[in-house]
């Protein structure tokens, strides 16, 4: 049996202080609580997602908030095939040895991808169909 | 032959303003006033009863009550008012229009009590030169439309049905039907003179006997006795019957109020209901949150991570695929070896135990890639890890669990939900709707005092047999005691022209009896012959048992019996009581079939009035029986008016006959059905009835209904408020 080794541990992952103070109300804060993500590292992987999709970076300016750092990542092993898998695409097999710099590019992004994500969300009545419709509509269209 | 042309109520119950146009088309004869229970079609029927007839013509348990509206303010003087436009022709076609108003000013002074002035009845007759005063309003009407023949003229469906059920006495029902015929026939006249010519006859007796002497005076003096004794059990007779038909006049409004209260919802049922839907509410809220679980756990599955960034991540198993080509990611992975070394089997089937030299080989390519560089080891890794997960991806877009369709599949779920939620939702309003328009204390109170005077008609039919056979036995005694008077007087000494006088009397006494009962077997049986056509016609029985078109039949005729009692016959020999062994749609066409005979035969044409004719009854019966009584007169000189007041649900499956036979139709409502019934407010601070010009097939802003549209109902964007 294959486990991959987390070498993003010790990297911080930020998101831009005007998406994070956005984000705050669509993130749980008890699992009792039903927002459309149980934690923020989720809606940060949904952004890049989003971001990747659109084929968008953005870097990160300075006022920018740590939400967590990469050991959260080895919650959910497969993110960080995925995140290897796009740093080979973007830099190149070079790029896997700089860690820093594979959580640069993602952050970039995530960046490029929250304002989409959080369009989506703001003032619906059911944040998480309204997303889901939005997204399925992206998908069905590609 | 009366003809109403049109009518104008004011202030009569909810009909606070409330006109109506009557059809008097030959080959269209029938007017539809389509209401609801509750719209008011009761009070329009007693508005045409009282005009006609003042508070005389109105049922025994209605005389007493107020006619305006309970939301008139006490102290308040209200006038109310029916003004009624109709047509009179003569026997040779001649015509001539009146118009009848009668009216009243009501002042209500508490909850139950009311002063009210003097009725005043104007009829006018219609000329060329304006309106003319008829004198003796209340004769000349009562010579159209005699009052005693009202209850035919204007009927209620269900107390229609008294005629030949009910919980009454045999005796009683065989009362009714026999003074029903005799009063549409003028039966009555005759029998007036008949009684005169046996009171002279009596009063000639009786001079008779007192000069026939000692013995026959005492004869007679018993004889009076005994017939005071007559007069006072036909008396007494008389106020049990008329106490009797009170109740069942008083159970019958009970039973309908009641039948209506429960129209809205039977309590219990309604609250089950309620119970039921609000477990079905929560059930799909149940649904709806775990569709958003499930979306949300979506939202952050590896499958949204490969269908968003499928095309970079393929491009990353491009590259390590183009490194492994080129030789630079070594091509045998150190995991295979060494699960293979576990195994003790190569991959080309060869044996890898231990101390072979084929497991000295592997070992010695294991320690070869533990010394590439650390680089190469981890895109080793990647490379398969990567390759792994695209499989698993690969087979999960084969088995429709990729992102895409799951998503799909959970939006079409939770709007699902979402919509069950708010039907069930609706519903539920709706229910909670009908529920608080149950007056529950009302149900109880009237469900107790249909039990307390069910057990009183039953002590009052008690009483009128008892009654019944004490008169029955004082009969027997008196005729033997005119036996035994006549014997005597014949031995005694009369002057001739006394006996003379005395035997005409009694011979025209004779002779008068026998002429009313020829009278009235001969009605009887016509009026028998035609109820009976009407009624196989309108329950589609035919006169051949054996029909094969027909189906089983059960009914093989309907006929008035000598002693006025109505008998049904089945085909198989037995009789069947109205009461028990007649559905409701049986008995209404059995009822009218009887009125619709009683009319015909006695050439009485006037208009006819029927609330709720329809209710109970369905299918083919139901447009039999409205076809029956809505078919134009072949005869053109001959006319017909039919009136009926209809519910939807009566009107629903005849639309076709009512396009057909309706010269007019017109909506009924009430404010008080809004919300629960009605779709729009009138914006009225009480309750009122009003009267649109919807036909069947329409409805306006006045009578829109919840639930129309199911019923093929067409919504005008118009006010059409008469």
């Amino acid at each position: 049996m294959n486990s991959i080794v987390n070498r993003y541990a010790n990297q911080d992952l930020f998101i831009a202080r005007v998406h994070h103070q956005r984000l705050g109300g669509f993130v749980s804060r008890s699992p009792q609580d039903s927002q459309p993500f149980a934690r923020q590292v989720d809606a940060w992987w949904a952004a890049i997602a989003i971001g990747v999709q659109r084929r968008e970076r953005i870097p990160l300016q300075t006022d920018q908030v740590k939400f967590n750092d990469g050991s959260i990542l080895s919650t959910d092993p497969w993110r960080i095939t995925h995140l290897e898998l796009l740093a080979l695409a973007e830099g190149g097999d070079e790029m896997l040895d700089n860690p820093v710099e594979v959580i640069r590019m993602v952050s970039e992004y995530a960046n490029a991808g929250f304002p989409h994500l959080l369009e989506h969300l703001t003032g619906q009545p059911e944040p998480t169909l309204n997303l889901m419709m939005k997204l399925s509509e992206v998908t069905n269209s590609s | 032959m009366m003809r109403l042309l049109r009518a104008h109520v004011r202030n009569f119950k909810l009909l606070e303003d409330v006109e109506l146009e009557f059809s008097t088309k030959h080959d269209r004869p029938l007017t539809v006033i389509r209401a609801e229970n509750g719209s008011g079609k009761t009070s329009l029927l007693y508005a045409f009863q009282w005009a006609f007839h003042g508070k005389d013509g109105l049922p025994k348990s209605a005389q007493g009550l107020r006619l305006t509206s309970s939301a008139i303010p006490f102290g308040k003087a209200t006038t109310v008012s029916v003004t009624i436009w109709f047509e009179i022709a003569d026997e040779h076609g001649n015509t001539a229009q009146y118009r009848l108003i009668r009216s009243v000013i009501e002042t209500p002074t508490t909850e139950d009590a009311f002063d009210s002035q003097q009725e005043r009845v104007r009829l006018l007759k219609l000329t060329p030169k304006g309106e003319e005063p008829e004198e003796s309003a209340e004769a000349t009407i009562n010579v159209w439309l005699p009052r005693q023949l009202h209850a035919v003229f204007f009927t209620d469906g269900d107390s229609v049905q008294t005629f030949i059920s009910g919980q009454i006495g045999q005796k009683q029902r065989q009362r009714r039907v026999h003074d029903a015929i005799r009063d549409l026939l003028g039966i009555d006249r005759f029998r007036t003179a008949a009684r005169d010519i046996e009171a002279a006859f009596r009063s000639i007796q009786a001079e008779a006997a007192k000069s026939g002497g000692k013995d026959t005076s005492t004869l007679e003096d018993r004889l009076e006795e005994t017939r005071s004794q007559i007069d006072g059990l036909e008396d007494d007779l008389l106020r049990l019957r008329e106490r009797q038909a009170n109740m069942t006049d008083e159970r019958s409004k009970w039973d309908k109020e009641l039948r209506e209260l429960r129209g809205i919802g039977d309590i219990d049922e309604l609250n089950e209901r309620i119970e039921q839907a609000e477990r079905d509410q929560e059930r799909f809220e149940r649904q709806r949150q775990a569709t958003l679980v499930r979306m949300r756990e979506s939202l952050r599955s590896e499958q949204f991570s490969w269908q968003f960034m499928n095309e970079r991540l393929q491009a990353g198993i491009g590259i390590l695929s183009e490194l492994a080509d080129r030789h630079i990611i070594p091509g045998t992975s150190i995991e295979i070896l060494k699960d293979r070394l576990e195994l003790g089997e190569c991959i080309c089937g060869e044996s890898l135990a231990l101390g072979t030299a084929h497991h000295q080989h592997v070992e010695r390519l294991v320690e070869e890639q533990l010394s590439v560089s650390e680089h190469r080891q981890r895109l080793t890794e990647l490379h398969h890890l990567a390759r792994r997960a695209q499989e698993e991806e690969r087979s999960r877009r084969e088995s429709g669990q990729a992102f895409s369709p799951n998503s799909s599949q959970l939006l079409a779920e939770f709007i699902d939900a979402r919509d069950s939620l708010r039907t069930k939702g609706r519903e539920l309003d709706d229910l909670k709707s009908r529920r608080a328009n149950i007056n529950e204390e009302r149900v109880r109170n009237l469900t107790s005092q249909l039990q307390d005077i069910d057990a009183k008609i039953v002590q009052a039919h008690q009483s009128i047999g008892a009654k019944e056979t004490e008169l029955d036995h004082a009969y027997e005694r008196r005729a033997l005691q005119e036996r035994e008077l006549d014997d005597a007087q014949k031995e005694v000494d009369i002057s001739n022209e006394l006996a003379l006088k005395r035997d005409v009397a009694q011979d025209l006494t004779v002779l008068a009896k026998s002429v009313l009962k020829v009278l009235e077997n001969d009605y009887v049986q016509r009026v028998s012959q035609r109820m009976r056509d009407l009624f196989m016609e309108i329950v589609g029985a035919p006169d051949d048992p054996l029909r094969q078109d027909f189906g089983p039949v059960l009914f093989a005729g309907v006929h008035i019996d000598d002693d006025f009692n109505i008998i049904i016959d089945t085909h198989d020999g037995r009789r069947l009581d109205p009461d028990f062994e007649l559905n409701g749609a049986s008995k209404r066409a059995l009822t009218l079939s009887f009125i619709w005979a009683l009319m015909e035969v006695s050439g009485t044409t006037a208009p006819r009035m029927i609330d709720t004719p329809l209710g109970m009854v369905s299918g083919g019966v139901k447009s039999r029986m409205l076809d029956a009584v809505t078919r134009p007169p072949i005869d053109e000189l001959s006319e017909l008016q039919v009136i009926l007041f209809l519910t939807r649900s009566e009107l629903r499956d005849v639309e076709d006959l009512i396009d057909e036979r309706a010269g007019n139709v017109m909506t009924l409502s009430c404010s008080e059905h809004y919300p629960a019934d009605l779709v729009y407010s009138w914006s009225t601070d009480y309750p009122v009835s009003r009267i649109c010009s919807c036909n069947h097939r329409y409805s306006c802003y006045t009578c829109a209904r919840r639930y129309d549209d199911r019923h093929g109902v067409i919504f005008r964007d118009i006010d059409t408020q008469r």
